[in-house]
């Protein structure tokens, strides 16, 4: 296990220790080093520094190194915990850990609440849904009238902003992903199940999975 | 030893949902996932069917993450169309398409599970598919098609049936300011 570390922390800045990110996570220490596996495939793409960047980001997601868009855009930034313009090991198991399928809900409902609040302002405004309403039907080639968008929108803020300050703040979001939870459909990755027999790692932690558990 | 690791690896990574792998194929079923699922299907009588602005910006390609775990492209496992048919008739005829295909239809909390066994190969394979319609307007409406685990060639196969049999008409779509591609 020494051999482990001393070599990902040498090759890989802000690697953590499996460990210590599975007692923070919902991920087991097997999980974590399957993890270790897809995030040293991602950060070596384009640049092996042990980080990855937006373009491997995009290029991991999309296979398209090019492809940015809000959304894309808004995810990463949502991942690089730290605000280095990077993701590195711990950022990426930490964010992972929020679509997780055991993850708490408060925790998804959080992350999408900051996610679709683009600007940090706290509250989701009318005019950002319509933004992402536009991207969206950008990206499926969609063409719908205004008029059709606005009646959208004022179905959606009749519903979710309560208080009717055309926007929806943290609160007024919990209640209404309350209402209709498949909108957090989005934030479970069941692929993070069976994450072990996707990325088998070829560290073997018997004992310390009995610690860790 | 680094040379078969990295090929075993690989190997791995080229084939996470291989239908015509014998083990029952890591089929990624959002149904069993999503617990509260059942509850949220029962809506208020008054409340409008027109789908809400998250609901069609969590389609975005971009918010989904599984391209972290699939090797193909997320057009090979998720598609959509817009159709002047009604949510009704659209479900219908979804169900007589996908049965003359020869496939086995769920219904369930108004989504359409699409499921075709070959009991005939040596190994059995899976074409698990959903379809779900969404209200865009009173006559425009949306159907997703998701396919949680199968043969991509047939899954191409059904998404052209159902696209080209219910979609928006191709003619109409120059015409009309709302269409999709």
């Amino acid at each position: 296990m020494g051999c482990f570390q001393s070599v990902a922390k040498k090759q890989f800045p802000g690697h953590e220790d499996p460990v210590a990110l599975a007692s923070q996570t919902a991920f087991s220490v097997s999980e974590v080093e399957a993890l270790f596996e897809l995030f040293k495939s991602i950060s070596s793409s384009v640049i092996d520094d042990g980080l990855i960047s937006k373009e491997e980001f995009q290029l991991a997601l999309f296979k398209n190194r090019k492809k940015e868009n809000l959304f894309a855009n808004r995810i990463f930034d949502l991942f690089d915990v730290k605000k280095k313009g990077v993701i590195d090991f711990g950022d990426f198991v930490r964010s992972l850990n929020v679509f997780h399928p055991n993850a708490s809900q408060e925790d998804k409902i959080n992350f999408s609440f900051t996610l679709y609040d683009m600007d940090g302002t706290g509250f989701i405004e009318r005019q950002e849904v319509k933004q992402m309403l536009i991207a969206l039907l950008c990206e499926s080639d969609m063409k719908l009238a205004d008029e059709t968008i606005e009646t959208i929108l004022d179905k959606t803020f009749l519903e979710a902003d309560v208080n009717g300050d055309g926007n929806i703040d943290r609160t007024e979001w919990l209640n209404f992903v309350a209402k209709n939870p498949s909108l957090l459909k989005i934030m479970t990755l069941p692929y993070l199940r069976d994450i072990t027999t996707t990325f088998p790692s070829f560290v073997f932690h018997s004992e310390v999975d009995d610690i860790a558990t | 030893m680094a040379g078969i690791k990295e090929d075993q690896w690989f190997k791995r990574r080229y084939t996470p949902v291989n239908p015509v792998e014998d083990k029952e194929a890591t089929c990624i079923d959002d149904e069993s996932l999503t617990i509260h699922e059942s509850a949220s299907s029962e809506k208020d009588a008054d409340s409008s069917t027109l789908i809400n602005a998250f609901e069609l910006i969590g389609m975005s390609s971009s918010l989904d993450l599984s391209g972290f775990f699939e090797k193909e492209d997320v057009s090979e496992r998720r598609m959509r169309f817009t159709s002047h048919h009604s949510p009704k008739e659209l479900m219908e005829r979804i169900e007589d398409i996908v049965t003359q295909m020869g496939f086995v239809v769920q219904k369930r909390n108004g989504k359409l599970k699409v499921v075709e066994l070959h009991k005939d190969r040596n190994s059995p394979v899976n074409l698990s598919v959903a379809a779900e319609v969404f209200e865009i307007s009173p006559s425009l409406y949306l159907v997703e098609v998701r396919k949680s685990c199968g043969d991509a060639k047939l899954y191409r196969q059904l998404c052209e049936k159902l696209s080209h049999d219910l979609g928006v008409p191709r003619s109409q779509k120059l015409l009309n300011t709302e269409f999709l591609v």
